[in-house]
């Protein structure tokens, strides 16, 4: 059963999207993008010279008239795309918004899914700390990964690495990344994520996912004792006005460090807070970010 | 002190109010717990923002403080006096200030030295003191404006001059028991406070008294001028001479008569005479066969005034006045007794008439010109339209009645300032008994026994009303002295426009005189102003009326406690039955409001509007990167 906000409409405008990456990939199966591997397809990639055992049909005759040479045409295949969605299932996720945060996360993830699904490209969800899910193939496979999603429970964040360590190692091919997080955590430890990541030559997306209440946190409360959710780490504060602009200017800090870090290297980077629409952001923001066409 | 508290004790609410505050802010810091995603971010402002440190309260705690002491302030009713602390200096300008002696080779009066005192006083009071200046004599009179700065009171210090008459010290000051806007009240006399309780510092009070016993403050006075024996023509004139002292005193009186030379009255000398006193003495002296066309002058002359072993002091009760004429009114005596049975005819200089009780309520008073009546043992239903006397009026009802009978009555309290028991000798009064007298409101008790009053006096509708529970008559003179004295005050009261009386008492109104007539004091000296009708400075007064010939009115001043320099008497210190409440202490209770409404409005706007207005601000600067494309 998929959430509410996943409507007809949204669907079919889901369905009209595809998943752009910026380099090519070896895929498993015939799907909708070019792959490395040459063979049958419709785009053009070169000539070869004629071999025994080629196909003759093959056989540029026009190429053989003017040089008296046989060379067969070349085309790229079209392959189905390894999609690797990577979801942040902390207690961060779901704190403290009543899981509006990881709703928002979990509606992106199924999106992402949805559309790669629909291009027939495969799909895996590593969840770490708690799940890693089989290849998903074919839109009817989102019920599934929505059911998948439904029953996890907020993971321990002491094995967030090693549970993307766990995904990466059974993702055997190159492909599309997509990270889903707050990020509200030290810069290292999204270095060593997305290195980790990188080291397997995936072309990566970081959305993050931030809630209202990371931007304007305490509206209502001037002093209080902040508890993180992971580590139970408490912070006594008086949030007046200075100390909140002080915040703001901090969050805005990290959020610059985290966007240079990521654009330096390759990674796309995009930012939604959770009570923003999710279909406007699918349909404008992530386009417009190259995520999607 | 320019600042004051109307409420002290609401001071209390400033450490309860403070410590309510501190509270408030301690309790405001306590922080609710609050699970966040991450506190990474927050650990940055950990040192900044922590509260649990020591209390360091933020500006706006200081700033709340500051209207808390406002609203503190306001609700103890801080005042500042705007017009500084206002006090009353009420100087003694009586008779007896005008006395002269002897010091550092100049010649001062006591009212010189009361000014003194009283600018030295006016220099010990804070410069933002308002002072408002009082004399007394005749009566309790303002100088100046109400509220007068330090400077300005001094200025009119200067412009005060002593009077003539005797001063109403103790019922001034029994006004300023009930007017509460004056913190304090200082009095400069000769006379002696005599305080109402054994602290004098717990007054409002502050007296200053001029004390001076010695031997130089010997004074001889003219108490008393009569003309006895007279047949319109000539007559014996005899003067009262007292001598104030404590050592024997020789002197000359001289009697000067008034001569018309066409343009002016000259004075030549028609007799004289020397004297010798002994402490405490009065001496009748009797000039016989004068005659009583011409009024005349007495003073005492040969009193050494400087440099001699002895000087009067007291120069203005040397000299009397005395003015003898035709009777032309009459008094009408109503009731059983006639004018004869009473002793009255001895008082040749006036008309008596008799009326039956009921011809007089049957015709009323026919004699025109009537300058007053006697009810003698009767009450009319009506206060009569003329000067009256009342004696022992009898029945239940009426204006005034007779209550109780004391036979041995003995006098309690008496008003030492009326005219009426001027020179009263009160030990020597007997009364065999009197009635105690009820009357309307507005006559006053003038003598009084212990179970009420047994003479009032007022005045109603333009007359004189007097009210004896005893018996004045027969009048006897020497024979009954007190009773005559009284008797002689009483009819000098009942009729003071008579211009026909021998002399009248300082301060007495000539009620009769119209716009047109004027009144002009012989032994004035050139420039003096032309005194109204109502005559304060004792002198021999020209009357001129449209249609009348000019006429003579002698006023005297005779009062032996003015004369008596030695013992000036006391006044009793009035218990001050309202306390002090400074003129407008509501006017800093308004500031203060206005100051912690422009503190309130300060808080709100730097600490919730401007904080919201710049956080809208970065939001809307930030919009385009939180949650949009970056």
């Amino acid at each position: 059963m998929l959430p509410q906000t996943f409507t007809p409409r949204y669907l079919r405008q889901l369905e009209l999207l595809k998943l752009r990456t910026q380099r090519t990939f070896l895929g498993t199966r015939q799907g909708g993008h070019l792959s490395l591997k040459r063979g049958h397809g419709i785009e053009f990639s070169d000539y070869r010279k004629y071999e025994l055992g080629d196909n003759p049909r093959h056989i540029d005759w026009g190429v053989y008239g003017r040089s008296e040479r046989l060379y067969v045409k070349r085309f790229q295949e079209e392959q189905d795309l390894p999609v690797l969605i990577v979801l942040d299932n902390t207690l961060s996720m779901h704190a403290p918004e009543q899981g509006q945060k990881w709703s928002m996360a979990r509606d992106l993830c199924l999106s992402l899914a949805y559309v790669a699904l629909m291009q027939h490209d495969t799909v895996r969800l590593c969840v770490p700390g708690s799940f890693m899910s089989p290849s998903y193939y074919g839109g009817r496979a989102i019920h599934q990964l929505s059911r998948d999603l439904e029953e996890l429970s907020p993971a321990d964040d002491k094995d967030f690495l090693l549970g993307i360590r766990q995904g990466l190692s059974a993702f055997r091919f190159p492909g599309v990344a997509i990270f889903l997080s707050d990020f509200l955590m030290p810069l290292e430890n999204v270095e060593t994520m997305m290195n980790m990541l990188r080291a397997k030559n995936l072309d990566i997306t970081a959305l993050q996912v931030l809630g209202r209440s990371d931007v304007e946190p305490l509206r209502d409360t001037q002093d209080a004792i902040v508890v993180d959710s992971e580590t139970d780490a408490e912070v006594e504060l008086r949030f007046d006005a200075s100390i909140r602009d002080e915040y703001e200017h901090l969050l805005h800090e990290h959020n610059d460090t985290l966007r240079t870090f990521l654009t330096q290297a390759g990674i796309t980077y995009a930012q939604v807070v959770a009570d923003e629409d999710l279909a406007t952001f699918m349909l404008e923001n992530l386009m417009k970010k190259g995520l999607l066409q | 002190m320019p600042f004051g508290l109307l409420y002290p004790l609401s001071l209390l609410l400033v450490p309860l109010g403070v410590a309510a505050l501190v509270w408030a802010y301690r309790k405001h810091g306590q922080g609710k717990r609050t699970v966040v995603s991450s506190t990474f971010l927050f650990e940055a402002l950990r040192e900044k923002a922590s509260f649990r440190k020591k209390f360091r309260p933020p500006l706006r705690f200081f700033l709340e403080l500051l209207l808390l002491f406002a609203l503190i302030a306001g609700a103890a009713g801080l005042y500042r006096n705007d017009s500084g602390e206002h006090v009353a200096l009420v100087l003694d300008n009586s008779l007896s200030m005008s006395a002269e002696y002897f010091r550092e080779g100049m010649v001062r009066s006591r009212f010189d030295r009361a000014k003194v005192q009283a600018r030295t006083l006016i220099d010990s009071l804070a410069s933002t003191t308002q002072l408002s200046l009082f004399v007394v004599s005749p009566e309790l009179e303002q100088v100046g404006e109400s509220e007068m700065s330090l400077g300005e009171a001094k200025e009119r210090l200067d412009e005060l001059s002593v009077g003539y008459l005797a001063d109403n010290l103790a019922g001034a000051l029994s006004r300023f028991a009930y007017q509460p806007q004056y913190s304090r009240i200082y009095v400069v006399s000769d006379k002696k406070p005599v305080w109402p309780d054994e602290d004098a510092s717990s007054s409002s009070f502050s007296f200053r008294t001029l004390d001076d016993t010695s031997a130089t403050q010997d004074n001889i006075a003219l108490s008393q001028v009569r003309i006895s024996s007279g047949d319109n023509k000539e007559g014996n004139l005899t003067a009262s001479l007292t001598l104030y002292g404590n050592e024997a005193k020789q002197g000359t009186l001289e009697v000067k008569r008034y001569v018309n030379t066409g343009s002016s009255w000259q004075t030549s000398l028609a007799r004289s005479a020397s004297f010798s006193l002994e402490p405490g003495e009065t001496k009748e002296m009797t000039f016989k066969e004068l005659s009583l066309e011409s009024p005349y002058r007495l003073e005492l002359t040969s009193l050494a005034r400087s440099g001699g072993a002895w000087s009067d002091p007291l120069a203005r009760d040397n000299v009397a006045w005395i003015s003898h004429r035709k009777a032309e009114e009459s008094i009408t005596v109503v009731g059983k007794r006639s004018p004869a049975e009473l002793g009255l005819l001895k008082l040749s200089h006036v008309q008596w008439q008799h009326l039956s009780q009921q011809q007089y309520e049957e015709q009323g008073l026919t004699e025109e010109g009537s300058s007053a009546a006697i009810f003698d043992r009767y009450i009319p239903a009506e206060l009569p339209k003329t000067n009256a006397l009342f004696l022992l009026p009898e029945g239940s009802s009426g204006p005034l009645v007779s209550k109780v009978f004391v036979p041995d009555a003995e006098l309690s309290a008496w008003n030492t300032t009326h005219p009426l028991l001027s020179y009263v000798n009160f030990s020597a009064l007997s009364m065999n008994g009197a009635y105690v007298l009820e009357g309307p409101t507005w006559m006053e008790e003038e003598l009084s026994v212990e179970e009420g009053p047994i003479v009032l006096a007022g005045e109603q509708g333009g007359y004189r009303y007097l009210g004896f529970g005893f018996d004045l008559f027969p009048f006897t003179g020497k024979r009954a002295p007190a009773l005559s004295v009284l008797a002689l005050n009483a009819f000098g009261w009942l009729a003071p426009t008579s211009h026909h009386s021998l002399y009248v008492q300082a301060g007495t109104t000539l009620s009769s005189l119209d716009s047109t007539s004027t009144v002009t004091g012989l032994d004035r000296a050139e420039g003096e102003p032309t005194e109204s009708s109502r005559l304060l400075v004792p002198d021999l007064y020209l009357v001129k009326e449209p249609g009348k010939s000019p006429d003579f009115v002698a006023v005297n001043f005779f009062d032996g406690s003015e004369s008596n320099l030695l013992e000036s008497g006391s006044v009793l210190i009035p218990p001050r039955t309202v306390s002090f409440e400074p003129s407008s202490p509501q006017l800093l209770s308004e500031r203060l409001a206005h100051v912690a409404l422009v503190l309130l409005l300060l808080d709100f706007f730097f600490f919730v509007l401007l904080p919201l207005f710049r956080s809208k601000q970065r939001r809307e600067l930030r919009s385009g990167e939180i949650g949009g494309v970056a």
